[in-house]
């Protein structure tokens, strides 16, 4: 069958009714304008996964469930699979609920995450307020020419280091701007970086602490 | 039930069937066989050469048939001949026309369900909104059109066959005759639908083609031997058995459509093509 036949015949079991133009609309949005007279057994798996999305979208759902959308793409598919799903939610409003472990992958996609466990609800929230609840002392990494001898603050133990940059411990964010003044006190500070805020370390954070 | 959607898979179903050649070439090389060349090599053998063959056992058999209109209707032509002819064009062919469509039927229903799970496809169709009942029906439907349809049409051609080839030997047309009309019309469609439910209920149990057509065929199997063997023999009676018969599948029918809406919903669909 080929992709418009396919989008043809789920509006059919959808049970919508005078489907060409939203067909060929959606064709068009998911770059298989070009390719929708050939069969879709000879679609690459990115196309497969863009149909499907697109057959998904035919009745204009107002929430999206997907699970692993960009399992077994590479990075160029799955990078535009991404950007389509941004898209669709940023202009058309749609909520998308993505089932996934690349927690890389939507760390920056997603508006909040629900983190699940074997069926078991463990946590939710935005990558704020996750951040806020499970960072807890904070490593700070440092781009300073400072010598790590001089950069005895007694409330901010250097725990790292590497030429060029030092890795500093806070008890919390709001400690962040003393510890770089008191670093500026003594040297340039050409760049200041949270270690360990991305979602997986969260995601570590979270289990470790369910599991205790 | 939802008749867009039910329409929506037959269509989908028979499109696949057209495109795959290994599907339809024995579909219509059966029928073509069975229904024309057969009879027409008969007809004009007799016609030409006078005989068909060892005939003997034959005219023994026909002999010994009870007294009644079907002794009649042989013996109503003087050549031992055309008798003869007349016993294979009107009632030895005649189970021809019920494999046809029980053939076809279930070579597409054993695939319907199947089709789907081999193709992976079956899970993103139990993820529309479309109830079990009508993507049953929409699949019964795929291989019901074609398979009264082919029967049809085989049945019309070789009517026309036989009784324009063998208007010279008879003097008249033999066709239409009631007990034909009763078995097209009535015995092929609730046999061809005992069939289709029978291959449908276990193309949607098993996962696989293997499974599908083993398990179909199986099943099928002694069903057309039986339904051969006896349509021979039940052409010898009334059309009032036909019809008789014709109630009996609808009540078969009828019990398996309530047997396969009644173990079949999305789960048990979904988890029938889990590996």
């Amino acid at each position: 069958m080929t992709a418009k036949d396919n989008l043809k015949f789920f509006a059919a079991l959808y049970g919508l009714k005078y489907v060409e133009e939203r067909i060929e609309q959606l064709l068009e949005d998911f770059g298989l304008a070009d390719a929708q007279d050939k069969l879709v057994g000879a679609y690459s798996t990115g196309m497969k996964k863009r149909l499907g999305i697109a057959r998904a979208l035919l009745h204009k759902p107002e929430i999206l469930f997907l699970d692993e959308p960009t399992n077994g793409l590479d990075p160029e598919g799955s990078r535009s699979l991404l950007n389509y799903i941004r898209r669709l939610n940023e202009e058309q409003g749609v909520t998308i609920l993505i089932c996934t472990h690349l927690l890389k992958q939507v760390q920056d996609l997603c508006h909040s995450f629900v983190f699940i466990d074997q069926g078991r609800f463990l946590e939710q929230g935005t990558l704020i307020e996750l951040e806020d609840k499970y960072l807890g002392a904070v490593k700070v990494e440092v781009e300073t020419p400072l010598d790590v001898n001089e950069a005895n603050f007694p409330d901010f133990p250097v725990i790292d280091q590497r030429p060029g940059y030092l890795v500093f411990q806070v008890q919390d964010k709001e400690q962040i701007p003393q510890l770089l003044a008191a670093v500026l006190a003594k040297a340039p500070v050409y760049s200041g970086n949270i270690l360990g805020r991305d979602l997986e370390a969260l995601y570590f954070k979270i289990r470790g602490e369910q599991d205790e | 039930m939802n008749k867009q959607a039910i329409w929506a898979v037959a269509k989908k179903d028979m499109l696949a069937i057209k495109e795959s050649i290994q599907i339809w070439l024995p579909i219509l090389i059966l029928p073509i066989v069975f229904c024309l060349v057969l009879p027409a090599g008969l007809i004009l053998a007799i016609k030409y050469f006078g005989n068909a063959g060892n005939v003997d056992q034959i005219i023994s058999l026909l002999e010994q048939l009870p007294p009644g209109s079907i002794r009649d209707s042989i013996l109503q032509w003087d050549e031992q001949n055309l008798q003869i002819l007349y016993f294979f064009l009107v009632y030895l062919f005649a189970p021809f026309f019920l494999m046809i469509p029980v053939m076809i039927s279930s070579v597409v229903a054993a695939s319907s369900f199947v089709g789907e799970k081999e193709r992976k496809t079956l899970e993103s169709l139990l993820y529309t909104p479309i109830d079990i009942a009508s993507l049953f029906w929409g699949k019964l439907l795929s291989a019901f059109i074609p398979a009264i349809g082919l029967t049809l049409i085989s049945a019309l051609g070789y009517m026309l066959v036989v009784n324009i080839l063998g208007y010279d030997l008879f003097g008249q047309f033999i066709f239409p005759q009631a007990n034909w009309l009763v078995l097209i019309f009535w015995v092929v469609p609730t046999v061809s639908l005992f069939a289709i439910f029978l291959n449908v209920y276990v193309s949607a149990r098993v996962k696989g083609f293997q499974e599908a057509y083993q398990l179909g065929g199986l099943v099928i199997l002694p069903i057309i031997a039986l339904f051969v063997s006896q349509m021979a023999g039940i052409m010898f009676f009334s059309s009032l058995v036909l019809v008789a018969l014709g109630f009996i599948m609808l009540v078969v029918d009828l019990f398996l459509v309530y047997k396969t809406t009644k173990d079949f919903d999305r789960n048990r669909l979904f988890m029938s093509q889990v590996k």
